[in-house]
């Protein structure tokens, strides 16, 4: 090759070229997306996109006030001949945004200053002597009086002409839902670029030689998605000052504010990381989008119902307490933590996309990771559990149900992340079964193997997960048990005088912890038989396991709804029924509070570990005599 | 430099490649041929670590494939073109190896320096600020190798790279490839074309249902499986030139032309045979017109070899 000298580049700004470089330099990935993307014409678009978003929100938020002003009530009377609504105030106290209730008009009319209004006055008289009715109409937007008919209220201008807007409140209110529609944008806008992004990469086969190269695996995704959406971002960057100028003339306290701001941030970041990862995991943009929708507009109102509490307070809202916080009383802090577990459900997504772009036929989660987000979900669901009052102990007791439901589901979730590509499993039932030959050759120890034997059921990722349930209902009961020796305490001390608790016992907290065992030993022996139709049948995919289950778990719990009904609550029904099925244990609390019985108890679980122990046995000596097939089959040395 | 042993890759019930053991040495041109579905592109997926296999090792220059703690070197020492070549039409030629020499690590005036280097080599530096969508097929793979060999690797792995290029650019493409090997690199080659891999080959492989059936030098390989047919004309004294051959113990039944006054036998002797057999014809003042000897070529060896592992 020749290593004469090359010729030189034409490149027009050298700041640019210079800073083009370092990125390059620090980031390969994100600068091949912006050279992909960037050019007069884009950024244009972009900046066009921008002006268009202002403008539109803007008119829609100005929308519920109108710029017709009119002082003239025959003008008005012939503008809407067939009004049945007209004036009134606005000066109702925050306390009404607050409920949103309706105030009567013997509670306000003639009150107000609006109502003195000698327009609103003529036409009041006016149209009470035409024997018109009139209703309430408010509008917290308007200082002054409204006209109005049902659709579209009007702020009346004052007396020196002014427009009689509510421009504090209206900017106040205004706030929370531009943050939330610039962090829609972001989040939709950012996850469909990545996922079609990679969906095209997926399709072009370019992927295997960005992943064949030395650079690290986490510093290319993070090129993928700074880079892929840079034209949304630029789009969000260029509404920021609108966003500054809305926080600066927004009465509330700023800390409250750059929560607002950090939670709305984390929350499209997260977004983009599950459609990262949901696109690496699935290689069509379709799927991601959709799952994405919905948590959006979940926890985005998050961020609405704090600004609310924020702004009018909660002496008559909602109470929710968390490790003894308030947290209806401290928008900020809901904020905080939002954006805590946010962060972590990015990171533990952000590993899943890493380990799927390295090993194309890995698991979604390691072991390790299911089990810390098994610790993590418990320590933040305990919160809200401690400290049990005097009041609330035994709702508190009777929300156990949530925590059970919770926990299944996680295991369904766990049960789909953990379990193995086929080829993983055969190649994992012929190791072990070398290993157990080799240890056998050697003399080795029972006590060793048996050790290593059930290290590899715990934290092996190639092994099939039949003893994740177990795991996770384990980590579960240990980490309440704090919670079921406070709460057999306080029922012993007693509740509260005034409100007098069904029958309980110091051992029902206890009961509905051991209860979690039922569904755990009955969804465990459904994944064994799933394992063993999984390696016999080899059907594709893993995800037809979960599904499986979840039909199993659900039907029942659909069938005893249907009796439930029918039987007019669960005090009717013979216990047996519940504890047999999955959704047993999740109305566990009433059946210990109620129903429960030790022998009873004792005789469910029995009878839930049989059908567990023949499945488990059936698939363990599948999976073994797989493992001697297989090593004959790719070996041929006899070993088996 | 490539030592693969056991190597062996499932899906599912179905064993792409079975057991495969192969050693290639430093700056040689390893040609590995088989038909469709011999388990060729999968053979060369897993030393490229693109695919991981069931059983066996894999070590470039001693580096273990697969070892994630190994992976940098190995990736520095690999350049793998697949048969798709798949490249970004919306970028320019520069930018498109710009990009892939900064994920090797390259950067400033060396990396400059490496892409003019490589589209000199390749013969697409009047192209640098071409949009690669523009590009011809013969070009884009071009470019696909440019791409491969950028971070100077020591080992190539090129699989059919001249499918579907037309016979000048598929020379071209071998021009290229013996360029590389002079520069001392190590090449692994598929192909269909195999007057294309005989022209180019030191060593050759032939792969059969996951198999490797053969694995030898070329010279090896022709000495081995290799017929050679020797042509003979005279203008007058053919039965002179006949009961000589008949004496020869290395010639075969002999077929006479009278007409043509030619003689054609199978021979299986050395070229320092041949030549003392062409002293002794010359010797015995035969008036020979012709003498040549044909080999069977590598692909009828492999239609040999083949016969022989389907019966």
């Amino acid at each position: 090759m020749s290593a004469s000298s090359p010729p030189r580049r034409r490149r027009a700004p050298k700041a640019l070229a210079l800073w083009g470089d370092r990125l390059g330099h620090w980031n390969p990935q994100l600068w091949r997306e912006l050279q992909g993307l960037i050019s007069r014409k884009t950024l244009v678009l972009a900046l066009l996109c921008s002006l268009i978003l202002q403008i539109g929100f803007g008119l829609l938020c100005l929308s519920p006030v109108s710029n017709l002003v009119e002082s003239n009530p025959l003008e008005l009377q012939r503008a809407f001949p067939h009004a049945s609504a007209i004036a009134l105030h606005t000066c109702l106290s925050d306390k009404y945004a607050q409920t949103g209730s309706e105030p009567s008009p013997q509670a306000f009319y003639g009150h107000c200053s609006g109502d003195r209004h000698p327009v609103v006055q003529t036409w009041l008289k006016q149209n009470l002597k035409q024997g018109y009715g009139f209703y309430l109409y408010t509008n917290r937007y308007c200082t002054g009086p409204i006209i109005s008919d049902t659709s579209a209220p009007l702020c009346l201008a004052d007396g020196r002409g002014g427009y009689g807007v509510n421009w504090p409140l209206l900017v106040r209110e205004m706030l929370p839902w531009w943050r939330w529609f610039v962090m829609a944008l972001v989040a939709v806008g950012g996850a469909y670029c990545v996922s079609n992004s990679w969906a095209n990469e997926t399709k072009l086969g370019t992927l295997a030689f960005i992943r064949l190269s030395p650079e690290s695996r986490s510093r290319l995704l993070l090129g993928k998605l700074l880079g892929t959406p840079a034209l949304v971002y630029g789009t969000a960057l260029s509404l920021v000052p609108l966003h500054l100028w809305l926080s600066c003339i927004n009465p509330l306290p700023w800390g409250f504010k750059l929560a607002s701001d950090g939670f709305a941030i984390a929350l499209a970041g997260t977004v983009l990381v599950a459609s990262l990862t949901a696109s690496i995991w699935t290689g069509t943009p379709s799927l991601p989008l959709l799952a994405l929708v919905i948590p959006l507009l979940i926890l985005g109102s998050t961020i609405m119902g704090a600004s609310d509490v924020a702004t009018y307070g909660t002496s008559n809202g909602p109470h929710a307490q968390w490790y003894g916080l308030e947290l209806f009383e401290q928008p900020t802090l809901v904020l905080l933590l939002g954006i805590g577990v946010l962060l972590a459900l990015a990171q533990v997504l952000w590993q899943s996309a890493i380990r799927r772009f390295d090993d194309p036929c890995g698991t979604p989660m390691t072991r390790r990771q299911a089990y810390g987000v098994a610790i993590a979900l418990n320590g933040l669901a305990i919160g809200f559990f401690f400290p049990i009052s005097p009041t609330n102990g035994v709702s508190t007791l009777q929300s156990w149900g949530a925590v059970a439901a919770g926990l299944i589901l996680y295991q369904m979730f766990a049960i789909w992340a953990l379990f193995p590509d086929r080829q993983r499993l055969l190649d994992w039932c012929r190791y072990r079964h070398l290993d157990r030959t080799a240890a056998k050759e050697s003399g080795r120890v029972a006590s060793h193997r048996r050790a290593s034997g059930l290290g590899q059921w715990i934290w092996h990722e190639d092994s099939p997960p039949l003893a994740v349930p177990a795991i996770l209902t384990g980590l579960t009961m240990i980490l309440w048990s704090p919670w079921a020796i406070a709460m057999g305490l306080r029922i012993a001390q007693g509740f509260n005088p005034d409100r007098p608790a069904p029958s309980l016992s110091a051992q029902d907290p206890w009961f509905c912890l051991g209860g979690l065992l039922i569904p755990t030993a009955l969804i465990t022996a459904l994944l064994a038989l799933c394992t063993w139709q999984f390696l016999v049948f080899h059907p594709k995919g893993r995800s037809w396991i979960v599904w499986t289950i979840f039909g199993v778990t659900i039907l029942p719990m659909a069938l005893l709804l249907v009796v439930l009904f029918l039987m007019d609550g669960p005090e009717n029904m013979p216990l047996w029924p519940w504890l047999l099925t999955l959704s047993g244990p999740v109305l566990l609390p009433q059946v210990a509070l109620g129903l429960h019985s030790l022998l009873e108890f004792a005789k469910a679980i029995a009878i839930a570990l049989v059908p567990l122990a023949l499945c488990l046995r059936v698939t363990t000596r599948t999976l073994r005599r797989l493992g001697r097939s297989e090593s004959q089959a790719l070996l041929g040395d006899g070993k088996g | 430099m490539i030592d693969a042993r056991d190597l062996t890759k499932r899906f599912d019930r179905h064993i792409a490649v079975d057991g495969i053991s192969l050693a290639i040495a430093p700056g040689e041109v390893y040609g590995l041929i088989g038909p469709n579905g011999a388990g060729k592109t999968t053979l060369i997926r897993m030393l490229a670590a693109v695919d991981p296999p069931t059983l066996g090792e894999v070590y470039i220059n001693g580096f273990a494939v697969g070892d994630r703690r190994q992976r940098h070197h190995i990736a520095r020492c690999i350049g793998f073109l697949p048969d798709d070549f798949p490249v970004y039409d919306d970028l320019l030629v520069r930018d498109y190896l710009e990009y892939f020499g900064r994920l090797y690590g390259l950067h400033g005036l060396a990396l400059e320096g490496r892409i003019y280097d490589v589209l000199t080599l390749v013969q697409l530096d009047q192209k640098r600020d071409a949009i690669i969508g523009t590009l011809s097929r013969g070009m884009k793979q071009r470019l696909s190798l440019a791409r491969t060999v950028l971070h100077g690797p020591s080992l190539l792995l090129l699989d059919e790279p001249v499918s579907g290029l037309d016979p000048i650019a598929r020379q071209e493409f071998r021009q290229i490839i013996r360029s590389l090997h002079g520069a001392g690199m190590t090449v692994l080659i598929s192909s269909h074309v195999l007057s294309d891999l005989a022209e180019l080959c030191t060593c050759v492989g032939i792969m059969e249902t996951g198999n490797l059936v053969a694995s030898a030098p070329l010279t090896d390989l022709y000495d081995q499986f290799s017929h050679q047919t020797l042509h003979l004309g005279v203008l007058e004294h053919l039965e002179d030139l006949r009961a000589l051959l008949e004496r020869h113990p290395l010639l075969g039944a002999l077929v006479v032309d009278r007409d043509r006054q030619t003689i054609t036998a199978r021979f299986r002797g050395s070229d320092r045979d041949r030549a003392a057999l062409l002293q002794d014809i010359v010797a015995a003042a035969i008036p020979l017109v012709e003498f040549r000897c044909d080999r069977d070529n590598l692909e009828q060896i492999f239609l040999k070899l083949d016969r022989r592992q389907t019966s």
